[in-house]
């Protein structure tokens, strides 16, 4: 019935789907899963505070990469959770998102975040879908350089970069940087990080991107999924010393059985 | 209505997504031709998009000719809307094998690509200025271990001292490496739980509002 080799790989999938049902039932049931505190999603507040005293726009950018990417949607998913809920702060005190696309399928969506967002903030008015979100074209330099003018154009207050990045990275923080706009940035590609690390003043390095939503949310239930993913990780330090101790007297059986 | 609405694009999200994650594991001919089916539906509807995405910057840019003319670089909104109009007709009429099809590309897509991704050199020298100073003492270790880095890379460190090259493998193939995995597990356990969190509807970030 299964597929060659993908045995171990489906069980996984199916105890990680199971203990997440659990996971959320538990806190329907009021056994809740903290977060710890995660200072750039906290910093959010203050880049609108920063942007309402200068009249200033807030650039928020989730990279240019493709919502087909397997790797790259879920951090694109967290960079829309994070924008939502920047749009609510942002509509709260009438302040301006901009932000920019690199592909047609995009506008659609982060018009609809943005909307909700200044929605829930109280005052849609503030948000302009022709002026607010930029399609920059296909082309992956016109992106890179047209948010970059953008920045330099506008000057913003602050920028927030939250998504998949990757020779972006280093334009869109160093435009950043030059215009001395305070700085939040994350996301889950190692090449990138150390770019956008160098310059945010606050940063959300590989798994916190994938916690935003969960955290900005304050969902107990989101929340509680994250409780998989310490799970997972109990079990992988597990699994990695049993088979530190199990190859170094010679034995192979965990390879075997993992690779089944 | 509204809940009906709110529900409907995660539903064809879960059910899209249990599809295609299936496919990948049992194997059953017909769960395979859907889950290929519904991949490739995604570069039918990526032309469509582009469509949807050239009309918006039209209509953006010639709002702008329009109305806003006291606005400073109006001229450059109506510089685009032209080149936009211009290419696309120069394709559609001429196709993409047409000479000045070609020439636009070659001549002046690429050059300004290249122009731009040489920037990225000059970009890392403005960041590494940035930030490499030595305020604490990470930031020592941390120019400490560049400086290795950078000795090893070149013929003149192994000269000054043949311990340089072993140093940074040390640091490349054993903390960097180690760091990275870590990294790199955490990440696929959150990419994990993200995409499953996505299926069985409680991300809700993408959504809109109820």
């Amino acid at each position: 019935m299964l597929i060659e080799g993908t045995k171990v790989a489906f069980l996984s999938l199916v105890g990680f789907a199971a203990l997440l049902v659990v996971m959320v039932q538990r806190s329907r049931a009021g056994k809740f899963w903290g977060i710890r505190r995660l200072p750039a999603l906290d910093a959010l507040g203050q880049a609108v505070g920063r942007a309402a005293e200068s009249s200033t726009p807030i650039v928020f950018s989730a990279g240019a990469a493709k919502l087909t990417s397997g790797v790259d949607a879920p951090q694109i998913l967290a960079g829309m959770a994070v924008l939502r809920h920047l749009c609510r702060l942002a509509g709260e005190l009438k302040v301006k998102v901009l932000t920019t696309a690199r592909f047609a399928e995009f506008i659609a969506m982060l018009e609809a975040t943005m909307k909700s967002g200044y929605l829930e903030g109280g005052n849609p008015e503030v948000f302009n879908a022709e002026t607010d979100v930029s399609y920059l074209g296909a082309e992956g330099v016109a992106f890179h350089i047209g948010t970059m003018g953008l920045i330099a154009r506008t000057k913003p207050a602050a920028t927030v970069f939250v998504g998949a990045f990757a020779c972006e990275a280093v334009m869109l923080a160093e435009a950043s940087a030059s215009v001395g706009a305070l700085q939040i940035s994350g996301t889950a590609r190692i090449v990138s990080m150390p770019f956008l690390i160098s310059t945010a003043d606050y940063y959300l390095i590989g798994e916190e991107v994938y916690a935003a939503s969960a955290y900005v949310s304050k969902d107990p239930a989101q929340a509680a999924t994250l409780g998989v993913t310490d799970i997972g990780k109990l079990v992988t330090v597990a699994l990695i010393v049993i088979g530190l101790i199990a190859s170094a007297a010679g034995s192979k059986a965990l390879t075997q059985i993992l690779s089944r | 209505m509204g809940s009906f609405k709110y529900r409907i694009p995660q539903i064809i999200c879960s059910v899209v997504a249990v599809v295609v994650v299936l496919s990948g594991f049992l194997k059953v001919p017909a769960l395979k031709a859907a889950g290929t089916n519904l991949t490739n539906w995604v570069t039918v509807v990526t032309p469509f998009a582009m469509i949807v995405g050239a009309v918006s910057v039209l209509k953006t840019k010639v709002t702008s000719v329009a109305k806003h003319r006291d606005r400073e670089g109006w001229l450059l909104d109506a510089w685009q809307a032209v080149l936009t109009v211009g290419v696309i007709s120069l394709g559609m009429i001429g196709g993409t094998t047409h000479p000045l099809y070609v020439w636009v590309f070659d001549k002046i897509v690429m050059v300004l690509e290249s122009a731009v991704l040489g920037l990225i050199a000059l970009l890392l020298l403005s960041s590494a200025w940035r930030v490499l100073k030595a305020k604490n003492w990470e930031s020592c270790l941390f120019i400490a271990g560049l400086f290795v880095s950078l000795l090893s890379q070149v013929p003149l460190g192994e000269m000054v001292w043949g311990g340089f090259p072993k140093i940074s493998a040390f640091v490349q193939n054993v903390v960097s490496m180690a760091t990275m995995r870590a990294l790199g597990i955490s990440i696929a356990l959150g990419l994990i739980t993200t995409g499953l969190r996505t299926i069985l509807g409680h991300e809700k970030g993408y959504l809109p509002q109820e």
